[in-house]
């Protein structure tokens, strides 16, 4: 059997705190050269704090929303003789025959809130000057 | 835009609180299985759901209200990976069965006997059974007591059934002779007798098997004494007349088991719900050994045995046999309507018998 730890490192300050972005679909890249690396868009608030996301032609308004169970995000823990563990024990059907002790998993952040855009992208035709946006 | 390699679990905010804390949450897999996530004290299925949305994951990301009267300037966030799946705990029933299993490699008859041939099998700590079960310490603890398991030199082991026999008798034998009272045993006293046949550690375990623990309060102080239990005890003699016998005359066994247990005890064959079995059709009537903790930990296997076993059942006679089963917040009513299909005998019994065709 598999065992492995999830922890939580003790920091000055707490566990981070992060958000998510959740929109329908895919992203991707015109010239498909992949996204790492490229600028994704610009992330707004209204006065009213309704986040609107601007994608390339596209406007997305969406609303943040407090997650019901917060998300933590896991890293795993690098083994210090920096071996490459190359299984991921996240995943059933290992081959372990007896108990084996894998690489834990660090958090790295917790998230509490997500900003949804759940409404179709607008496209932008011109963006009128509005007052009070 | 970045791409780092994460995982995202849905947590409750409890065990945040737990990480928050210093603690960790440890996840047990098993080869056929689906991995668990353990707290100390309850189990959770791990499982791997996907959407068709994009999750992006924002670090340092300020809630909106923080930036209300900012000076508008622009901030360059990166996003630190994107994700389309997402790890969802719901807790379930450990699972224990494999307990039995590995403690039954070296079973415990007795400090003479641990250095024979019979006794060289692998025996187990508590950091050894929590690698190797998927269970938080608390719920294998708890089954370890259940399975009447003693702690003997710091690994568990099961006890031989003969093995405890005779050490309860010896317990009852004493406080016959010591004039003492079944209801008000001195543990200590007991325990420390100079000429005790059995180690203290296992005639400690049989007490707390087999009894209760209460503090007296006696002029001069207060002193902890062991109540012995009249349906444990009563239980271990039936047991003892059922084991390894297949079916046993209702009327007779009745009376033996009257018989064989302690002057001042009753028995009731209420005592034996979830031991035995009573088949009031056959006749004459017979009882026979059955118990629960021999059965299948899976449900749908586990109602398979029981329907194996017997073809309908009424209510009353099957709960003890699956009430282990229920996880949170199920009860052995929706169990059954799950797993069973319910019918009305002529004389007006409710039944319930198998959905399926029985392996």
């Amino acid at each position: 059997m598999v065992q492995f730890a999830i922890r939580m490192p003790q920091t000055e300050g707490g566990c981070p705190e992060w958000t998510m972005v959740e929109l329908q679909g895919e992203l991707e890249t015109r010239d498909s050269s992949g996204l790492p690396g490229n600028r994704l868009g610009d992330l707004h608030f209204t006065k009213g704090g309704q986040p609107i996301v601007l994608i390339g032609h596209h406007v997305l308004h969406g609303k943040v929303v407090e997650l019901e169970k917060p998300f933590a995000v896991l890293v795993k823990e690098k083994k210090k003789d920096n071996k490459d563990d190359s299984t991921d024990s996240m995943d059933t059907g290992d081959s372990a025959e007896d108990s084996e002790k894998c690489s834990d998993y660090l958090v790295k952040a917790v998230i509490r809130n997500k900003l949804v855009f759940k409404n179709r992208p607008r496209p932008i035709i011109n963006l009128p000057h509005k007052k009070g946006l | 835009m970045g791409d780092h390699e994460v995982r995202l679990v849905e947590l409750d905010s409890s065990m945040v609180k737990h990480l928050e804390a210093g603690n960790s949450l440890m996840v047990r897999g098993d080869k056929a299985d689906m991995a668990v996530v353990c707290t100390d004290d309850s189990t959770f299925e791990l499982k791997s759901t996907q959407t068709t949305n994009s999750l992006l994951l924002l670090p340092d990301c300020r809630a909106p209200e923080q930036l209300v009267g900012g000076d508008g300037c622009l901030l360059h966030k990166e996003v630190y990976c994107i994700s389309h799946l997402y790890l969802e705990l719901k807790q379930c029933r450990p699972k224990l069965k494999k307990l039995q299993t590995l403690l039954q490699e070296n079973v415990f008859t007795g400090p003479e006997y641990e250095s024979d041939e019979k006794h060289t099998g692998k025996k187990y700590t508590t950091t050894d059974l929590l690698s190797l079960i998927q269970a938080s310490e608390k719920e294998l603890l708890q089954e370890l007591r259940k399975l009447h398991a003693v702690h003997y030199d710091g690994y568990w082991r099961l006890v031989d059934f003969d093995y405890m026999g005779n050490v309860l008798q010896y317990i009852m034998d004493t406080v016959d002779c010591q004039s003492w009272s079944y209801d008000q045993i001195p543990t200590d006293k007991l325990l420390s007798m100079e000429d005790n046949v059995y180690p203290r550690v296992v005639l400690q375990h049989c007490l707390d098997c087999y009894g209760d623990r209460k503090t007296m309060e006696l002029d001069g102080g207060s002193e902890e004494v062991h109540v012995l239990s009249e349906d444990k005890v009563c239980r271990y003699f039936a047991e003892y007349l059922l084991k390894g016998v297949g079916k046993f005359n209702l009327a007779e066994f009745l009376q033996t088991w009257k018989e064989s247990v302690p002057v001042g005890m009753t028995t009731d064959l209420q005592q034996l719900e979830g031991v035995a079995l009573i088949d009031k059709k056959s006749h004459p009537q017979v009882i026979s050994h059955f118990p629960v903790t021999g059965l299948p930990e899976d449900a749908p296997d586990r109602f398979n045995r029981l329907f194996r076993t017997r073809e309908k059942w009424t209510l009353e006679d099957i709960t003890p046999y699956i009430r282990d089963l229920c996880e949170r917040k199920q009860t052995v009513g929706s169990l059954l309507t799950k797993f069973a299909r319910a019918s009305t005998l002529p004389d007006g019994t409710k039944v319930y018998n198998s959905r399926v065709p029985i392996k």
